[in-house]
Protein backbone atom coordinates (compact mmCIF):
# COMPACT_ATOMS: atom_id res chain seq x y z
CA UNK A 1 0.00 0.00 0.00
CA UNK A 2 1.19 3.56 -0.83
CA UNK A 3 1.81 5.82 1.95
CA UNK A 4 -0.73 8.45 0.43
CA UNK A 5 -3.33 5.34 1.40
CA UNK A 6 -1.97 4.77 4.74
CA UNK A 7 -2.09 8.34 5.42
CA UNK A 8 -5.99 8.37 4.18
CA UNK A 9 -6.63 5.45 5.90
CA UNK A 10 -6.53 7.40 9.14
CA UNK A 11 -9.49 9.48 8.71
CA UNK A 12 -11.87 6.86 7.33
CA UNK A 13 -15.22 8.25 7.10
CA UNK A 14 -17.45 5.29 6.72
CA UNK A 15 -19.71 5.74 3.49
CA UNK A 16 -22.05 3.29 2.63
CA UNK A 17 -23.99 5.08 -0.80
CA UNK A 18 -27.42 3.42 -1.12
CA UNK A 19 -27.23 4.13 -4.64
CA UNK A 20 -25.44 3.22 -7.68
CA UNK A 21 -22.98 5.62 -8.46
CA UNK A 22 -24.11 4.59 -11.96
CA UNK A 23 -26.11 7.02 -14.11
CA UNK A 24 -29.90 7.06 -12.86
CA UNK A 25 -32.43 5.17 -15.30
CA UNK A 26 -32.90 7.87 -18.86
CA UNK A 27 -35.78 9.37 -19.30
CA UNK A 28 -38.54 7.35 -19.90
CA UNK A 29 -40.12 9.26 -22.45
CA UNK A 30 -36.59 9.68 -24.40
CA UNK A 31 -36.68 5.38 -24.21
CA UNK A 32 -40.16 5.19 -25.91
CA UNK A 33 -39.39 7.51 -28.82
CA UNK A 34 -36.12 5.25 -29.22
CA UNK A 35 -38.36 2.05 -29.05
CA UNK A 36 -40.63 3.27 -31.19
CA UNK A 37 -38.78 3.61 -33.81
CA UNK A 38 -36.30 0.68 -33.13
CA UNK A 39 -39.90 -1.27 -33.58
CA UNK A 40 -40.30 0.45 -37.64
CA UNK A 41 -36.50 -0.73 -38.12
CA UNK A 42 -34.34 1.98 -37.25
CA UNK A 43 -31.22 0.47 -36.58
CA UNK A 44 -29.57 3.28 -34.74
CA UNK A 45 -32.29 4.38 -32.42
CA UNK A 46 -31.98 0.48 -31.21
CA UNK A 47 -27.83 0.96 -31.44
CA UNK A 48 -28.99 3.85 -28.98
CA UNK A 49 -30.77 1.81 -26.14
CA UNK A 50 -28.08 -0.58 -26.49
CA UNK A 51 -25.16 2.32 -26.10
CA UNK A 52 -27.55 3.71 -22.86
CA UNK A 53 -27.87 0.35 -20.87
CA UNK A 54 -24.66 -1.91 -22.01
CA UNK A 55 -22.80 -0.80 -19.67
CA UNK A 56 -25.43 -1.71 -16.50
CA UNK A 57 -26.57 -4.81 -18.53
CA UNK A 58 -22.99 -6.00 -18.64
CA UNK A 59 -22.12 -5.30 -15.35
CA UNK A 60 -24.97 -6.96 -13.56
CA UNK A 61 -24.27 -10.55 -15.83
CA UNK A 62 -20.72 -10.07 -14.95
CA UNK A 63 -21.42 -9.35 -11.33
CA UNK A 64 -23.52 -13.27 -11.46
CA UNK A 65 -20.83 -14.73 -13.37
CA UNK A 66 -17.65 -13.35 -12.73
CA UNK A 67 -16.14 -14.27 -15.41
CA UNK A 68 -15.52 -11.42 -18.17
CA UNK A 69 -16.01 -13.35 -21.51
CA UNK A 70 -19.39 -14.94 -20.18
CA UNK A 71 -20.44 -11.63 -19.15
CA UNK A 72 -19.50 -10.46 -22.78
CA UNK A 73 -21.84 -13.24 -24.33
CA UNK A 74 -24.68 -12.93 -22.38
CA UNK A 75 -24.85 -8.88 -22.48
CA UNK A 76 -24.67 -9.13 -26.26
CA UNK A 77 -27.45 -11.91 -26.46
CA UNK A 78 -29.19 -10.29 -24.38
CA UNK A 79 -29.80 -7.35 -26.66
CA UNK A 80 -29.81 -9.22 -29.22
CA UNK A 81 -33.20 -11.48 -27.60
CA UNK A 82 -34.39 -7.53 -26.82
CA UNK A 83 -34.36 -6.53 -30.70
CA UNK A 84 -35.95 -9.81 -31.63
CA UNK A 85 -38.77 -9.77 -29.01
CA UNK A 86 -38.92 -5.84 -29.39
CA UNK A 87 -42.81 -6.20 -31.32
CA UNK A 88 -43.73 -8.17 -28.03
CA UNK A 89 -43.40 -4.98 -26.09
CA UNK A 90 -46.31 -3.36 -25.12
CA UNK A 91 -44.44 -0.68 -22.68
CA UNK A 92 -46.06 -1.78 -19.29
CA UNK A 93 -42.92 -1.28 -17.79
CA UNK A 94 -39.68 0.24 -18.71
CA UNK A 95 -38.16 -0.75 -21.88
CA UNK A 96 -34.96 -0.56 -19.15
CA UNK A 97 -36.84 -2.96 -16.23
CA UNK A 98 -37.91 -5.29 -19.69
CA UNK A 99 -34.30 -5.68 -20.90
CA UNK A 100 -32.95 -5.89 -17.62
CA UNK A 101 -35.41 -8.61 -17.17
CA UNK A 102 -33.80 -10.32 -19.64
CA UNK A 103 -31.04 -10.42 -19.21
CA UNK A 104 -31.50 -11.79 -15.85
CA UNK A 105 -33.40 -15.06 -17.23
CA UNK A 106 -30.68 -15.38 -19.14
CA UNK A 107 -27.72 -15.02 -16.75
CA UNK A 108 -29.92 -17.66 -14.50
CA UNK A 109 -30.43 -20.48 -16.99
CA UNK A 110 -26.35 -19.89 -18.04
CA UNK A 111 -25.90 -20.56 -14.56
CA UNK A 112 -28.36 -23.63 -13.88
CA UNK A 113 -26.31 -25.45 -17.15
CA UNK A 114 -23.16 -23.88 -15.57
CA UNK A 115 -24.32 -25.64 -12.24
CA UNK A 116 -20.59 -25.52 -10.27
CA UNK A 117 -17.83 -25.41 -13.13
CA UNK A 118 -17.68 -21.71 -12.34
CA UNK A 119 -14.84 -20.37 -13.95
CA UNK A 120 -13.56 -17.09 -12.72
CA UNK A 121 -12.16 -14.32 -15.25
CA UNK A 122 -12.28 -11.46 -13.72
CA UNK A 123 -12.02 -7.83 -14.65
CA UNK A 124 -9.03 -5.17 -12.96
CA UNK A 125 -10.29 -3.42 -10.51
CA UNK A 126 -9.87 0.53 -11.81
CA UNK A 127 -7.06 2.93 -10.04
CA UNK A 128 -9.70 5.00 -8.43
CA UNK A 129 -10.78 2.14 -5.81
CA UNK A 130 -7.20 2.93 -4.30
CA UNK A 131 -8.89 6.25 -3.57
CA UNK A 132 -12.23 5.09 -2.56
CA UNK A 133 -12.93 5.89 1.57
CA UNK A 134 -14.26 2.70 1.63
CA UNK A 135 -11.83 0.75 0.05
CA UNK A 136 -8.94 2.54 1.58
CA UNK A 137 -10.69 1.75 5.19
CA UNK A 138 -11.09 -2.07 4.27
CA UNK A 139 -7.30 -2.20 3.36
CA UNK A 140 -5.50 -0.67 5.85
CA UNK A 141 -3.79 -1.83 8.89
CA UNK A 142 -6.85 -1.94 10.82
CA UNK A 143 -8.19 -4.45 8.74
CA UNK A 144 -7.94 -7.81 10.56
CA UNK A 145 -6.10 -9.80 7.95
CA UNK A 146 -3.37 -7.01 7.11
CA UNK A 147 -1.44 -8.74 3.89
CA UNK A 148 -4.41 -8.77 2.12
CA UNK A 149 -4.43 -6.80 -1.19
CA UNK A 150 -7.07 -5.39 -2.86
CA UNK A 151 -7.04 -8.42 -5.81
CA UNK A 152 -7.27 -10.78 -3.17
CA UNK A 153 -9.77 -9.28 -1.47
CA UNK A 154 -11.80 -8.95 -5.21
CA UNK A 155 -10.89 -12.79 -5.60
CA UNK A 156 -12.14 -13.86 -1.95
CA UNK A 157 -15.37 -11.60 -2.60
CA UNK A 158 -16.47 -13.33 -6.17
CA UNK A 159 -15.51 -16.56 -4.51
CA UNK A 160 -18.01 -15.80 -2.20
CA UNK A 161 -20.67 -14.67 -4.61
CA UNK A 162 -20.10 -17.77 -6.37
CA UNK A 163 -21.34 -19.56 -3.27
CA UNK A 164 -24.71 -18.18 -2.92
CA UNK A 165 -27.47 -19.44 -4.80
CA UNK A 166 -28.10 -17.22 -7.96
CA UNK A 167 -31.24 -15.10 -6.98
CA UNK A 168 -29.56 -14.92 -3.80
CA UNK A 169 -26.36 -13.50 -5.36
CA UNK A 170 -28.56 -11.41 -8.00
CA UNK A 171 -30.39 -9.46 -5.05
CA UNK A 172 -26.77 -8.81 -3.87
CA UNK A 173 -25.79 -7.76 -6.81
CA UNK A 174 -28.45 -5.45 -7.85
CA UNK A 175 -28.99 -4.05 -4.33
CA UNK A 176 -25.44 -3.87 -2.37
CA UNK A 177 -23.51 -3.56 -5.65
CA UNK A 178 -25.81 -1.72 -8.15
CA UNK A 179 -27.66 0.42 -6.02
CA UNK A 180 -31.11 -0.36 -7.12
CA UNK A 181 -33.87 -0.09 -4.76
CA UNK A 182 -36.49 -3.21 -3.40
CA UNK A 183 -39.27 -2.24 -5.82
CA UNK A 184 -37.14 -2.31 -8.95
CA UNK A 185 -35.41 -5.39 -7.68
CA UNK A 186 -39.17 -6.57 -7.37
CA UNK A 187 -40.30 -5.75 -10.85
CA UNK A 188 -37.70 -7.14 -12.09
CA UNK A 189 -37.43 -10.43 -10.12
CA UNK A 190 -41.20 -10.86 -10.66
CA UNK A 191 -41.99 -11.16 -6.44
CA UNK A 192 -42.60 -8.74 -3.97
CA UNK A 193 -41.03 -6.58 -1.58
CA UNK A 194 -40.62 -8.41 1.27
CA UNK A 195 -39.58 -11.49 -0.87
CA UNK A 196 -36.82 -9.29 -1.93
CA UNK A 197 -35.78 -8.27 1.65
CA UNK A 198 -35.71 -11.60 3.05
CA UNK A 199 -33.34 -13.05 0.30
CA UNK A 200 -30.95 -10.05 0.97
CA UNK A 201 -31.40 -10.41 4.55
CA UNK A 202 -30.54 -14.46 3.80
CA UNK A 203 -27.68 -13.71 1.44
CA UNK A 204 -25.84 -11.25 3.64
CA UNK A 205 -26.01 -13.47 6.32
CA UNK A 206 -24.35 -16.15 4.32
CA UNK A 207 -21.77 -13.52 2.75
CA UNK A 208 -20.59 -12.59 5.65
CA UNK A 209 -20.19 -16.44 7.30
CA UNK A 210 -18.25 -16.68 3.75
CA UNK A 211 -15.88 -13.55 4.49
CA UNK A 212 -15.62 -13.42 7.98
CA UNK A 213 -11.96 -13.75 7.86
CA UNK A 214 -11.71 -10.07 5.55
CA UNK A 215 -14.40 -8.46 8.11
CA UNK A 216 -14.26 -7.08 11.34
CA UNK B 1 -22.77 -10.47 14.21
CA UNK B 2 -22.98 -7.09 12.26
CA UNK B 3 -26.91 -6.88 11.08
CA UNK B 4 -26.82 -3.88 9.58
CA UNK B 5 -23.66 -5.70 7.19
CA UNK B 6 -21.95 -2.11 7.01
CA UNK B 7 -18.77 -3.91 6.31
CA UNK B 8 -19.75 -6.34 4.05
CA UNK B 9 -21.47 -3.47 2.11
CA UNK B 10 -18.43 -1.83 2.09
CA UNK B 11 -16.78 -4.38 0.83
CA UNK B 12 -19.19 -5.38 -1.80
CA UNK B 13 -18.62 -2.13 -3.02
CA UNK B 14 -15.35 -3.38 -4.25
CA UNK B 15 -17.02 -4.91 -7.19
CA UNK B 16 -18.22 -1.25 -8.58
CA UNK B 17 -14.17 -0.60 -9.38
CA UNK B 18 -14.20 -4.21 -11.78
CA UNK B 19 -14.03 -2.86 -14.91
CA UNK B 20 -13.95 -4.18 -18.33
CA UNK B 21 -10.61 -3.40 -20.70
CA UNK B 22 -10.27 -0.10 -21.73
CA UNK B 23 -12.32 0.76 -24.67
CA UNK B 24 -14.92 -2.56 -24.05
CA UNK B 25 -17.98 -0.21 -24.41
CA UNK B 26 -16.77 1.42 -27.57
CA UNK B 27 -17.36 -1.13 -29.77
CA UNK B 28 -20.15 -3.09 -28.12
CA UNK B 29 -22.82 -1.65 -29.39
CA UNK B 30 -21.72 -1.71 -32.72
CA UNK B 31 -20.94 -5.49 -32.52
CA UNK B 32 -24.38 -6.33 -30.89
CA UNK B 33 -25.61 -4.43 -34.28
CA UNK B 34 -23.53 -6.57 -36.24
CA UNK B 35 -24.84 -9.81 -34.49
CA UNK B 36 -28.11 -8.94 -35.53
CA UNK B 37 -27.71 -8.08 -38.95
CA UNK B 38 -26.35 -10.97 -39.44
CA UNK B 39 -28.77 -13.42 -38.03
CA UNK B 40 -31.23 -11.21 -39.99
CA UNK B 41 -29.57 -11.77 -43.14
CA UNK B 42 -29.24 -15.94 -42.28
CA UNK B 43 -32.86 -15.53 -41.12
CA UNK B 44 -34.12 -13.99 -44.57
CA UNK B 45 -36.33 -16.10 -46.05
CA UNK B 46 -35.62 -17.77 -49.69
CA UNK B 47 -37.96 -17.37 -52.56
CA UNK B 48 -39.77 -20.61 -52.17
CA UNK B 49 -40.46 -19.66 -48.33
CA UNK B 50 -41.71 -15.84 -49.60
CA UNK B 51 -44.25 -18.41 -51.98
CA UNK B 52 -45.66 -19.48 -48.72
CA UNK B 53 -43.93 -23.37 -49.34
CA UNK B 54 -41.68 -23.04 -45.13
CA UNK B 55 -41.65 -26.52 -45.19
CA UNK B 56 -39.36 -26.68 -42.27
CA UNK B 57 -42.19 -24.78 -40.39
CA UNK B 58 -44.99 -26.26 -42.13
CA UNK B 59 -45.44 -29.89 -41.70
CA UNK B 60 -49.02 -30.08 -42.08
CA UNK B 61 -47.95 -28.44 -45.75
CA UNK B 62 -45.84 -31.28 -46.01
CA UNK B 63 -48.00 -33.89 -44.89
CA UNK B 64 -50.98 -32.84 -47.10
CA UNK B 65 -48.95 -32.33 -50.08
CA UNK B 66 -48.02 -35.72 -49.81
CA UNK B 67 -51.45 -37.33 -49.44
CA UNK B 68 -52.00 -35.37 -52.65
CA UNK B 69 -49.57 -36.47 -55.17
CA UNK B 70 -50.11 -40.46 -53.45
CA UNK B 71 -54.09 -39.96 -53.84
CA UNK B 72 -53.01 -39.31 -57.51
CA UNK B 73 -50.93 -41.87 -58.33
CA UNK B 74 -53.61 -44.38 -56.48
CA UNK B 75 -56.19 -42.94 -58.47
CA UNK B 76 -54.16 -43.16 -61.89
CA UNK B 77 -53.35 -46.92 -61.07
CA UNK B 78 -56.74 -47.29 -60.07
CA UNK B 79 -57.87 -45.29 -63.35
CA UNK B 80 -55.62 -46.99 -65.65
CA UNK B 81 -56.66 -50.91 -64.31
CA UNK B 82 -60.65 -49.98 -65.07
CA UNK B 83 -59.80 -48.90 -68.23
CA UNK B 84 -57.72 -51.72 -69.67
CA UNK B 85 -60.71 -54.31 -68.72
CA UNK B 86 -63.42 -52.91 -70.06
CA UNK B 87 -63.71 -52.47 -73.66
CA UNK B 88 -63.68 -49.77 -74.97
CA UNK B 89 -66.80 -48.71 -77.88
CA UNK B 90 -65.29 -48.51 -81.26
CA UNK B 91 -62.43 -50.19 -80.50
CA UNK B 92 -63.74 -53.75 -79.15
CA UNK B 93 -62.30 -56.60 -80.78
CA UNK B 94 -64.23 -59.63 -80.55
CA UNK B 95 -62.71 -62.73 -81.17
CA UNK B 96 -63.23 -63.74 -84.55
CA UNK B 97 -65.02 -67.25 -84.93
CA UNK B 98 -63.30 -70.14 -85.99
CA UNK B 99 -59.77 -69.08 -84.39
CA UNK B 100 -57.82 -71.87 -86.17
CA UNK B 101 -58.62 -70.50 -89.52
CA UNK B 102 -55.84 -71.41 -92.09
CA UNK B 103 -54.43 -68.22 -93.42
CA UNK B 104 -53.67 -65.34 -91.52
CA UNK B 105 -56.61 -64.26 -89.19
CA UNK B 106 -55.89 -60.58 -88.89
CA UNK B 107 -55.94 -60.24 -92.21
CA UNK B 108 -59.18 -61.55 -92.73
CA UNK B 109 -60.51 -60.03 -89.87
CA UNK B 110 -59.92 -56.65 -90.37
CA UNK B 111 -60.50 -57.60 -93.86
CA UNK B 112 -63.92 -58.29 -93.33
CA UNK B 113 -64.70 -54.42 -91.27
CA UNK B 114 -64.47 -52.83 -94.53
CA UNK B 115 -63.38 -49.30 -95.51
CA UNK B 116 -65.66 -47.88 -92.78
CA UNK B 117 -64.10 -49.50 -89.70
CA UNK B 118 -62.58 -47.49 -86.99
CA UNK B 119 -61.10 -50.40 -85.33
CA UNK B 120 -57.17 -49.95 -85.79
CA UNK B 121 -55.86 -51.43 -88.48
CA UNK B 122 -53.03 -53.92 -88.24
CA UNK B 123 -50.71 -54.62 -90.82
CA UNK B 124 -51.43 -58.23 -92.12
CA UNK B 125 -47.90 -58.27 -93.43
CA UNK B 126 -46.34 -56.80 -89.70
CA UNK B 127 -47.57 -60.15 -88.29
CA UNK B 128 -47.76 -62.21 -91.16
CA UNK B 129 -43.85 -61.31 -92.30
CA UNK B 130 -42.95 -65.19 -91.48
CA UNK B 131 -45.55 -67.06 -92.68
CA UNK B 132 -46.84 -68.41 -89.76
CA UNK B 133 -50.05 -70.69 -89.85
CA UNK B 134 -52.22 -71.72 -87.63
CA UNK B 135 -52.58 -75.96 -88.15
CA UNK B 136 -55.38 -78.02 -86.37
CA UNK B 137 -53.10 -80.24 -84.35
CA UNK B 138 -53.69 -83.35 -82.26
CA UNK B 139 -52.12 -85.27 -79.35
CA UNK B 140 -52.36 -86.83 -76.52
CA UNK B 141 -50.31 -86.97 -73.10
CA UNK B 142 -48.81 -89.89 -71.87
CA UNK B 143 -47.42 -90.64 -74.83
CA UNK B 144 -50.25 -92.74 -76.24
Amino acid sequence: MTDALKALAEPVIVHVPEKSPEPAPAAPSEDIELVRRAKLGDGPAYEGLVRKYQERIYATVYHMTANHEDANDLAQETFIKAYTALKSFKGDSSFYTWVYRIAVNKTINFLKQRKNKAHMSLNDIDFNAENDPDMVALVSDRTPRRDVGLTELQEKLNGAMLKLSAVHRLVVTLHDVQGLSHEEIGKMMDCNVGTVRSRLFYARQQMQAYLSDYLK
Amino acid sequence: MDENFDQLRRLLALKRYEAPPPGYFHSFSSKVMARIEAAEVALAPAWWQKLGFDFNFKPALVCGLGVVVCGLLSAGVLTSVVTADQPVAGLAMEPPTGFAVEASPFGEMYAAEGAESTRPVFSATRYDQFGFRAQPVSFQFGGK
